[in-house]
């Protein structure tokens, strides 16, 4: 389950990020912090980025950093960053990013129903932009519980 | 049967979003699982899975221009209404 995935000690509000890779190491270190990934993991995700573009902006102001499990990731787990200010990171449609959820995974089916919490969460009308509003890592948590549930 | 493959860069995020996003647009558009199948690769593997779609993000979809399938470009991944009209009328026209 999404809320379960990201735990309130891996979410961090009104981030200052001055570019799309302070922003993603952001919510990379949260990872590492709570020991779901190697330090080395933060840099493939900041890797992958410049490999393949920043393809990683799925939609308007939000991004879903990760890198591959051989990189470094010891668990199955997300981090969630909000930004004071939005950084672009390159993608000429859903530029500039100000929400940020960062993986960790181990492999392609673990963390596959917290996504699709989140698919069901970011389609809730009103719902992302809450979480950039919110103010406690509490508010987004209880956010996620009620929207981010797994579909039935 | 269309085979549709979602397409991102390690198959593990965007593209397994892409997959729920695409089946539950096209089971809305009242297509079932015996209309059309959906799996995910990554940018290394997309080119051996012949599918007769392709879904993706834009970077991607550079990549997979010399394919020998239909690639549909979404933007949006949260975005069904997006998603369903590029791909629905594109399933529609395979179809019949």
């Amino acid at each position: 389950m999404l809320s379960e995935m990201i735990q309130p000690s891996r979410i961090r509000l009104q981030v200052a990020a001055a570019n799309w890779e302070e922003a993603v190491r952001a919510g990379g270190e949260l990872l590492v912090a709570d020991g779901a990934a190697e330090p080395r993991f933060v840099d493939a995700m900041v890797e992958a980025v410049r490999e393949f573009g920043p393809y990683i902006v799925l939609a308007p102001g939000f991004a879903l950093p990760h890198a591959r499990p051989e990189s470094g990731a010891i668990r199955t787990a997300m981090s969630l960053v909000t930004l004071k200010e939005p950084v672009p990171f390159g993608n000429p449609d859903n530029d500039p990013v100000d929400l940020l959820i960062c993986l960790a995974a181990l492999d392609s089916t673990q963390h596959v129903e917290a996504l699709a919490g989140l698919s069901k969460m970011m389609m809730a009308p009103g719902v992302p932009d809450r979480i950039r509003q919110a103010a406690s890592a509490e508010e987004v948590h209880a956010i996620l519980r009620e929207h981010g549930a797994d579909p039935a | 049967m269309i085979k549709i493959c979602c397409v991102c860069g390690m198959g593990l995020g965007s593209g397994l979003l892409v997959k729920m996003t695409v089946e539950r647009v096209l089971k809305q558009a009242g297509l079932t699982d015996q209309d059309f199948a959906v799996e995910v690769a990554d940018i290394s593997t997309a080119r051996s899975m012949n599918p007769d779609v392709y879904v993706t993000t834009r970077e991607f979809s550079k990549e997979l221009r010399e394919v020998d399938a239909k690639v549909v470009e979404v933007l949006n991944l949260f975005d069904e209404k997006e998603v369903s009209a590029q791909l629905v009328p594109l399933i529609d026209s395979m179809r019949s």
